[in-house]
């Protein structure tokens, strides 16, 4: 699983960003200041770092390009709207840049962008009995192969990759079926129903009034 | 303007130089002329000299007069020999209106006749004679004539050259003005730094100084409206800023709440944080309503005793020492508990092993706690909205980067200021003074 080290002064937000994304099943290390961020990244290498711009003592730019330096991608996380600094922040080679506040499915989208493009991206699950392989589009559960249909796959993809984290059923209809299909949640339930036919119900819950979540605890246990 | 000026010029040199010409050239003409008549008048006594000789040998005739002509006379003058009105040698009398009269007189009298240009000298002589004089002073007339157009040619090349110096002189003394009509034009475009003519004469000079004070004026007014919606916009950019923090975690950690699977325990430390955040952005709010309102409201001042405003402010707090003789102070009380507080709070923030210590003057108070320190640069940015020398510190404390701002506006209302000193390691003081003679 890729590891993240999260660069952010203010405890509250980096709580809850670090819970957001180690629910997920990221390596979340978490840093206060540029010179912990220094020592953390000296004892490993991230996958990715995510930054704030407005550090005590030395700045999140200054931060940004040691990390470059060790090819390290960096994603920007700042209360720091003006066009300027966000150009500055993409110019000098940031993977991306996010304003606060937002929404935490944002937040975990264009992680998962920034890590498939640098090849970080987790493409294998194991959850239990259950294996989800990405490239192969294969999955199976025990020794036997599940024969799911494209359309299936892809939601089940979109699940595993946001495992523990609710997905709306707009969220998963735009995303598997594209935005020409806006409206039409009941397809969603539909397929998610099959879904569940083929792997087990256990894995998908419903989230009363909004979607579903797929529940992968661990690596071991579903 | 200038044409006016050039105008009046132009017409003073008139009224001024044509008199003064003309006045010339009468005098000079009468005196020509009283000396003519002079010798007119000589000669005339030397030919009535003779001519009484030859009346008193009585021989008197035709020949007398062309012998007096051709002895005395020349082209210039004529004698006229008359008898009873008529010449003797019957030649006609020069043609001038008034000759009659002249003629009748009984001694001697003389005639100027400006059209035939000739002076004449009747004398009567005995013997019912009178000898007629005629001296032509037409060259004298002739002399008037020429002093007269030379008179005008020189008002006129006096006139244009008045008219010229008028026009140059009407500029000059208009030039500042029309300077400083371009100035105002700038002005009024927002070009507070146009220069302004330099003028000689001392009216021109007041009107410029009081040009330049008023567009100063308008810029240090201008500027002072600049910085304060400057100010505000800072304050809004830094307040939307701050505000992104809080919101972020609450926005977060609702968000998590509702779409993930969370213990017990995360749950409830989740609703903790979002809770202090939320109440992070209340005390925002509630500082940034009271600035808002100190920016619009008069105070109400009213004298109170400081001890017990001290012990009511420092209730809320455990462990803080006051010390101090006990005073009169005069401004708004409940103002001057939140300043207090407000001091008292950032002092325990500090932290130290040693109390905070609240010392009371006749004129305001201090507040020195044994903590941290803070550095110069810290110092000097500290009353800056939401600039927090210890973030973490402060943020765990709940602070929202608006106390000091705020009780340097409490104590601007009293007139008074803070002062703030301190020592990295040693600590800090806060040093409140209010204007007493308020």
């Amino acid at each position: 699983m890729a590891n993240l080290l999260l660069v952010e002064d203010d405890a509250s937000v980096r709580q809850i960003v670090m819970l957001q994304l180690s629910l997920v099943g990221y390596d979340v290390r978490a840093a206060e200041d540029a010179g912990q961020a220094r020592r953390m990244m000296e004892e490993k290498t991230p996958d990715l770092a995510i930054l704030d711009i407005m550090l005590p003592g030395e700045d999140g730019f200054s931060l940004a390009e040691t990390m470059m330096e060790r090819a390290v991608p960096v994603l920007f996380l700042t209360a720091k709207t003006a066009v300027s600094d966000r150009v500055r922040g993409l110019r000098m080679g940031a993977e991306d840049y996010m304003l606060k506040p937002f929404e935490p499915e944002e937040l975990l989208a264009r992680v998962e962008n920034i890590l498939r493009r640098t090849r970080k991206a987790r493409t294998h699950f194991v959850f239990g009995a259950l294996v989800v392989d990405l490239p192969s589009r294969r999955v199976t559960k025990g020794e036997r192969e599940v024969a799911l249909t494209a359309l299936e796959f892809d939601l089940l993809a979109m699940l595993v990759r946001r495992s523990n984290v609710a997905l709306s059923r707009e969220a998963l209809l735009s995303g598997v079926w594209g935005y020409a299909y806006q409206g039409e949640t009941r397809t969603v339930d539909v397929h998610i129903q099959r879904l569940r036919g083929k792997i087990g119900a256990e894995y998908i819950e419903t989230v009363y009034k909004y979607g579903y979540r797929f529940c992968g605890e661990g690596e071991g246990k579903p | 303007m200038r044409k006016r000026i050039a105008l009046c010029m132009v017409a003073l040199v008139l009224t001024l130089l044509g008199p003064g010409m003309a006045l010339v050239v009468s005098r000079s003409f009468a005196l020509t002329m009283e000396r003519e008549r002079a010798r007119a008048l000589g000669e005339e006594a030397a030919i009535a000299r003779a001519l009484t000789l030859e009346t008193a040998e009585g021989n008197v005739g035709r020949s007398t007069a062309s012998t007096l002509q051709t002895r005395y006379g020349s082209n210039e003058l004529t004698i006229y020999l008359l008898q009873n009105g008529e010449t003797i040698t019957g030649e006609a009398l020069p043609t001038v209106q008034k000759l009659p009269e002249l003629l009748n007189t009984e001694t001697r009298a003389t005639l100027l006749d400006g059209v035939s240009e000739r002076l004449l000298i009747a004398h009567a002589l005995d013997g019912e004679i009178t000898l007629l004089t005629a001296l032509d002073v037409s060259p004298v007339y002739a002399l008037r004539r020429e002093l007269l157009r030379g008179a005008a040619a020189l008002g006129l090349i006096g006139l244009a050259l008045a008219g010229a110096l008028a026009i140059w002189i009407s500029g000059v003394l208009t030039r500042p003005l029309s300077q400083l009509a371009d100035a105002a034009a700038k002005l009024a475009d927002g070009d507070y730094a146009a220069p302004l003519p330099a003028a000689k004469n001392d009216e021109m000079n007041a009107l410029i100084r009081a040009f330049s004070r008023m567009s100063a004026a308008i810029d240090e007014r201008e500027t002072a409206l600049r910085t304060q919606a400057e100010e505000r916009q800072a304050l809004i950019d830094a307040l939307a800023h701050e505000m992104r923090t809080p919101l972020t975690a609450i926005l977060g950690g609702a968000r998590l709440l509702q779409q993930s699977r969370l213990s017990g325990s995360q749950q409830s430390e989740l609703l903790d944080t979002m809770a202090r955040e939320a109440s992070r952005l209340s005390t925002m709010d509630e500082r940034l309503l009271l600035l808002t309102r100190l920016d619009h409201e008069a105070p109400a001042f009213a004298p109170f005793d400081s001890q017990a405003m001290a012990r009511e402010a420092l209730s809320v707090f455990d462990g803080v020492r006051m010390e101090g003789d006990d005073a009169v102070f005069v401004g708004e009380r409940e103002l001057t508990i939140l300043l207090l507080r407000n001091l008292v709070v950032n002092a325990q923030r500090a932290g130290g092993k040693e109390a905070v210590r609240v010392t009371l003057h006749p004129d305001g108070f201090d507040v020195t706690d044994y903590g941290c320190g803070m550095t110069k640069e810290q110092i000097a940015r500290a009353f800056e909205p939401f600039y927090k020398a210890d973030k973490a510190r402060t943020r765990s404390a709940g602070g929202a980067g608006l106390g000091l701002p705020l009780c340097r506006k409490i104590a601007r209302l009293h007139h008074g200021e803070l002062h703030m000193e301190s020592e990295i390691g040693r600590g800090t003081r806060v040093c409140y003074r209010f204007d007493t003679s308020l």
